[in-house]
Parts: structure tokens; sequence; C-alpha cells
């Protein structure tokens, strides 16, 4: 599956070296593993499966348990993604007053769904978890900027950058937790 | 240092602050409030301030709950109340602090309320506002008020008393409390939390566990999250509190990847209360020692599900357990442990500190203390209101969140996998635990989801479903086949390739997925469908017979690819 994704990549050749490394300060807690991928994948942008086998001998952990943890989280990659991502929220609320129509209005524009890459790999969509600030629905990320009350009509301005996103709360994307600085007003 | 020395010191302190000798400026930043713009009002708040040559202090708070008025901020003028003004844009606010700091007007028009006990300059009191008069905030007491990285802003405002209190006592002692007080877990489940807690404390073995679940996953209720980034250290005191109570030395926060600033501002509190001695080794001097370990999700659904929770913490897929056992004998590492949610932790330390019997005379007879419910969707005034048991529903969706009664079709109580009931029959119901059981529903987690007119029904249901098949762990196959089966017909009714005999295979198949599902989400997986289906058969059928969507949406709408 993996071998035919459209992005992929060879590993790089210093990968043993350099996830051994991030791996460092988990060498041997079997409880971080979830932790442990969101650094490779804050590395490399998604967990490449080579690394897996490291991993694996770094923390204790079975190559195949990790594979399914990594195919379980939504905010690790097991593929390579486009260099932005855009994030619509799939919750109740959003879905309520409109995310459907940005979803088409994303289709028409650049003809992917759901956790698909459009073929020169700029942009991958996926579901945004609900963050629950529903009274700000419907919401939209593009990589780490945030934007609320979006309408199907805003879709193309923000894309372009038109349209000023809120910064610093970002989601997942793999990264750990922003720093205070970042995330505080 | 004891207690009673860092109250004093704190409580000077928050006097000085109530007290000012300079302008005040609060400016409420909850994730609701910075999504609104409340980085740019504080911009534009600073550089009118620098305009006007005034020196003043900028603070910042937890959100009120009033989701709506954002961006807010609180104006204090020496000598005179705190007035909350909002919503504001940069511009607005920077003539707001030009009008009322610059020439002091108090800007009637753009106030909100106030907080003192009597009007001012015609402003209402908050006690006095529509929002507020029904409340009883017992978690959110002090959100919205005090600086929540601030420690002694909630020493100074009660903070610690319920600990302080507990370590007099014995851990059955405050199990026993908890227990009368008629607390119930505020997750969804409404388990009784003293019954959860005494069975962890019975268990055998040294090693226990306390986990304080802050996966708030269903989509419409924040009021976790508005405890988190409001009051982060009440909740702390809660887990501390059930910690001692359990004998539990570790406890995890497991806080989904989705709150940033939940995260950002429960660590920084962590860091202040080990630095004052109030959590970590030999607590006040006790003897008690706690350690409390933030986790971050990775943006599951199942990692709500205690069981799938206890799984993520121990490095493994979210995915629940067989019970019996129960995490109260084998929880986290196969240990003794509680789980619980983030509310019902942060309820526990003023059950302590002001006695059971008060909270026990909150809300009804059957149903106990306050609730927090969320109220977003086809609403003038979403937001988050603190509420006894025993007040309508309706009173809530129609006068708190005004939504419009002409508009509004149906309503989703508490969580994707919850209920869908049309408006009318909502309206006649008390918020209350047995009560809603009564009548065939729950109020879940606490989030009402107001739903519109324009909404297509089959549509919602099926980006549900989306959502509950793409969550569903797969390690049961009832949960995993039949959150796929409703999507894949949902799919096709929607794409107006719908059968007649659809709606009675969605009914049919419902009772295999009820029954034969290991955990919560797919015992609950078909409601949505069941309901809607009962309630709103014609939407369907408008789409099987006559292939066509009466709101426009489904025709509109790209549905994803079935899988």
């Amino acid at each position: 599956m993996n071998e035919r994704h459209p992005l992929r990549r060879a590993a790089p050749a210093d990968l043993e070296a350099r996830v051994r490394q991030l791996l460092a300060p988990f060498r041997g807690d079997r409880t971080v593993t979830v932790d442990a991928l969101k650094v490779i994948q804050q590395a490399y942008g998604y967990v490449p499966p080579e690394s897996l086998r490291v991993v694996a001998e770094e923390l204790g952990v079975s190559e195949n348990t990790l594979d399914g943890i990594l195919h379980f989280y939504e905010f690790l990659f097991p593929h390579p993604v486009g260099e932005r991502i855009i994030r619509v929220c799939s919750g109740t609320v959003c879905q309520a007053l409109g995310t459907p129509a940005i979803l088409r209005r994303i289709r028409e524009r650049l003809g992917i769904g759901w956790h698909e890459t459009t073929p020169d790999g700029r942009y991958t969509l996926v579901p945004l978890p609900c963050y629950n600030t529903c009274a700000y629905a419907p919401m939209l990320q593009l990589d780490t900027l945030t934007f609320v009350r979006v309408t199907q009509e805003q879709v193309d301005d923000i894309l372009d950058g038109r349209i000023e996103g809120v910064k610093g709360l970002p989601c997942g994307d793999g990264m750990p937790t922003p720093p205070r600085e970042e995330v505080e007003l | 240092m004891s207690l009673e020395t860092l109250v004093a010191e704190a409580r000077s302190r928050w006097e000085r602050k109530i007290n000012p000798d300079r302008p005040r400026i609060i400016i409420s930043a909850g994730s609701c409030g910075i999504f609104a713009g409340a980085r740019k009002v504080k911009t534009a708040v600073i550089d009118a301030l620098k305009r006007l040559h005034v020196d003043a202090s900028v603070e910042k708070t937890g959100c009120v709950g009033l989701c709506w008025a954002e961006p807010m901020l609180d104006i204090q003028l020496p000598g005179r109340p705190r007035v909350a003004y909002g919503p504001l844009t940069p511009a607005e606010a920077a003539q707001l602090i030009e009008d009322v700091v610059g020439r002091g007007n108090p800007r009637v028009d753009k106030a909100l309320y106030v907080y003192a006990d009597a009007p001012y300059e015609g402003i209402p009191s908050r006690e006095d506002t529509d929002w507020f008069k029904l409340q009883y905030r017992i978690t959110q007491r002090n959100a919205g008020i005090i600086d929540p990285e601030d420690l002694d802003d909630y020493l100074a405002n009660g903070g610690y008393e319920g600990l302080a209190r507990a370590l007099t006592m014995t851990p059955a002692e405050i199990v026993d409390a908890v227990k009368k007080s008629g607390l119930r877990g505020c997750g969804g489940a409404a388990f009784p939390t003293g019954l959860k807690w005494e069975f962890c404390l019975r268990a055998r073995g040294t090693e226990k566990y306390v986990i304080c679940n802050a996966d708030e996953g269903n989509a419409g209720t924040w009021k976790d999250r508005l405890i988190m980034e409001g009051d982060p250290f009440q909740l702390i005191e809660g887990i501390t509190i059930a910690a001692y109570a359990n004998g539990a030395s570790r406890g995890f926060i497991y806080i989904r990847d989705e709150y940033p600033l939940a995260s950002s501002r429960v660590r920084t509190a962590i860091e202040r209360l080990k630095a004052r001695g109030l959590l970590g080794d030999n607590i006040l001097g006790s003897g008690f020692s706690f350690e409390l370990i933030v986790r971050d999700g990775a943006g599951s659904y199942l990692c709500g599900e205690e069981m799938g929770l206890i799984s993520s913490i121990e490095g493994d897929r979210a995915m629940p357990r067989s019970r019996p056992p129960f995490p109260a004998t084998n929880g986290l590492f196969y240990k003794p442990t509680v789980v619980n949610n983030v509310e019902t932790l942060a309820n526990v330390p003023q059950i302590i500190a002001r006695g059971w019997e008060w909270y026990a005379g909150l809300g009804t007879e059957r149903s106990k203390g306050v609730r927090t419910i969320t109220v977003s969707g086809a609403v003038r005034r979403p937001g988050g209101f603190e509420l006894p048991f025993g007040i309508p529903l309706k009173t809530i969706i129609y006068d708190l969140a005004q939504a419009d009664p002409a508009d509004l079709k149906a309503v989703q109580m508490g969580g994707p996998a919850s209920n869908i009931l049309p408006a009318d029959f909502v309206a006649t119901l008390p918020l209350g635990l047995d009560e809603l059981r009564d009548a065939g529903t729950t109020i879940g987690s606490g989030g009402l989801v107001m739903i519109g007119q324009k909404t297509c029904i089959p549509n919602l249901v099926l980006q549900l479903m989306e959502f509950l098949r793409d969550e569903s762990c797969g390690k049961c196959f009832p949960c995993q086949m039949g959150t796929r089966a409703y999507y894949n017909t949902l799919y096709r009714i929607c794409r107006g390739e719908g059968r007649p005999e659809d709606l009675d295979f969605m009914l049919d198949i419902a009772p295999a997925v009820q029954f034969g599902s290991l955990c919560g989400h797919g015992q609950v997986a078909h409601v949505p469908v069941v309901d809607t289906i009962t309630h709103f058969r014609h939407e369907y059928e408008v789409h099987i017979r006559e292939r066509r969507c009466p709101q426009g949406v489904c025709e509109l709408s790209p549905v994803a690819t079935a899988v």
C-alpha cells in the first residue's frame, strides 16, 4: 500500500541514526509510543514505515503494534502528505452549519476529498476532529492557521492567502504541544 | 509554607488587584475568544492606551461562557466596578478604551454587565442578567474572573480549602462525603462518583492510579475546555483530592491534542502548584505525595472511552477492553484506577470544602447538583451555562441560547452518537439525569446541538456515521460492521439511490449493533439513525421515493467515496 502511494519517496540514508537520536528521551518506555511517533512525524512530515523497526527496538515494543498505532491515530500520517494540510471540522455543528458546502468547493477547486492529496503534492485534505469551539462553526485549518465561521465563498480566499487566520492554536499535525508563548493570548 | 500563609499573601495580592490604582483591562482569552480575534483586540487596546498615555494593566482571563459575545473584555477604572463589554472588533475596542479610560464615559451601549451587587450607570449586575441569574456556578465559578495562570488568584478565591479539609479526613470519609453528595459522572454515563471511588478504595493493591479524562471528543460539548482554560487549578485540586481518597500516588490527565490552550494552561498550573508545595512530594506537609502527568492525545475519539483512554496511556491503540473487570480493580497497567471526567473532578473541591449537604441540596430530588450545558448550532447566542438540575430545557434553548422557534427543527443531546429529537419534544423536558432517562434520552456530556430547518437530517446522520465509522476501533465486529453498514446505506440514500427497504434494514440491525458491541461507542452508534427514522421519516422517504433533497444539501454536497 505504502509503496504505491503517489508521494512515496525513498527513505533517507541517515534515517536510522536520526530516529535513534530523536528517540533518546523515550528509550525503553513503552507507554510513550504515540509521543515517539509524533516526534518522528515532526522531523519527516510523516512517519516513514522504515522508521518503525528502529522505534520498535528503542521502545521495546513490536513493529506490528507500532504499525497499528500509526494507522489508528488521526494525527499520525503513515504516508507522505502534501505541502499544505487543509483540515475541515467534521463535528456535528460544523456539519450542520456548512461543512458539506466547504468540502464541495474544495473538491471543485482541488479535486480532492477526505484523506486525499492533490497530484502535484500541494494539498492534503483531512478531517479536523472537533475543536469544540462550536460557537464559531464551521471551522477550517490551513497548516497552523485557523479560520472560523468559514463560508463556501471564503474557501478560495483562504487558500490564496487573502484572509488572515488565527495563529498558534494548531491541532496535532504530529507536533508536540506548542510552547506556551504560541498558544497564549 | 503553610496554606494559611499562602492564602493570606494571595488574598492581599488579590485585594490590590481588584482595588487597582490604575485602569485594568481584562481580555477574555479562551480558545473561542482567541479564534474570534482576541489577539487583535489586545493589540488595539495596547495601542489605544499608548495614544492616551495611560498606564494600565492589561490582563487575561478564561472564558465566561458567553461565546457569542467574543471577543470580550472587562474594564475596571480605579474606584469603579469591573464592567464587561462585547462583542468587539479591534476598532471598536480601541474606541471603547478611548471613551471609557480616556473620557470616563461608561459606554452603556456596548456593556454587558457589571461585577457588582447593584447596577452601575444603568449597566445590570452580572447576577441579574438573563445569562447568569439562572446559573449556579461551581466548576465555572472562577472562570472569566481570575487569571488562569495565576495561582494567587485561585488561592484568594477559596482555592485549596477543599484539599486542606480533605487532608484532615480519612479516605473513607471523603468517599462517603462524595457518595452522599449525589455527585454523578459528568462525562456521559452519569455513574455515581462516590461508588466508583469506593470500588477503587476497596480494591486490593498498593499501586493505584487516578486518571482525569480530558479527551472531550463529543462535538458540541466544551464544558471541560472552559474549566481547563478558565480555572485549571480547581481541576487539579479535585484530582489531588481524588488521589488522596483512593490511595493513588500517581495520576494522569489525558488532554486531547485539539486543546493546545487547555493543555498549556494545565501544564502551567502544575508547575505553579509544584513550586508552592501544593503538588508533588509531601503536599502541605501532610506526608501525602502525588505526581500528576499530562498526556496528549493524537486525534482519536475513542480515547475518551475510559478503557480506550487507559490503553492509550499504556502506549497502545485506544481499544476498549471487555468489562468486567472494571478499571476500579483492573485499570491502568491492570492496577486499580479511578477514571473521572474533568467536570466531575472539578466539582470535588467545593463539595469537600462546603460539605456534601450543600451539594446534595442543589438540583432535584433525583438528580443532585449542577451541570454545565453548552449550546451551539442554530442559535443566536451559543454559550456554556452551569445550571442546577431541574431547569426546563425550553428555558436553556429559547431564553439562554435564544434559538428561533420557527427555525429550530431538532436537537441532538450530548455527542455525535446520541439522540436526535424533535425540538418540540425536547422543549417539554426538564434538565435532569433520571428525568431525561425516563423520557428515553440522556443529557450525555452536556452538549446540546440545535439543528435548524436548513439542515438535511439524512445527510447530517450520514456525516455523523462517517465519523463514527472512522473512529470505530475495529476490535469488535458489531460496531465495525454496523457503523459501516449504516454509512453505506445512508450514503446511497443521500445520493438518491435509496431503496424502499433501507429504512427497515437500518432499524433491523440496530439491536445487533447495540447489544453486540464491546464499549459505549458501538452500543449507541445506532441511536441517531433510529431516532431520525422515527421522528424524521418523511425526510428519508423524500430522498428514497422522490430522489430529491428538500433542503438542497444532498445533491449539492460532494458525498465522500464509500470505502
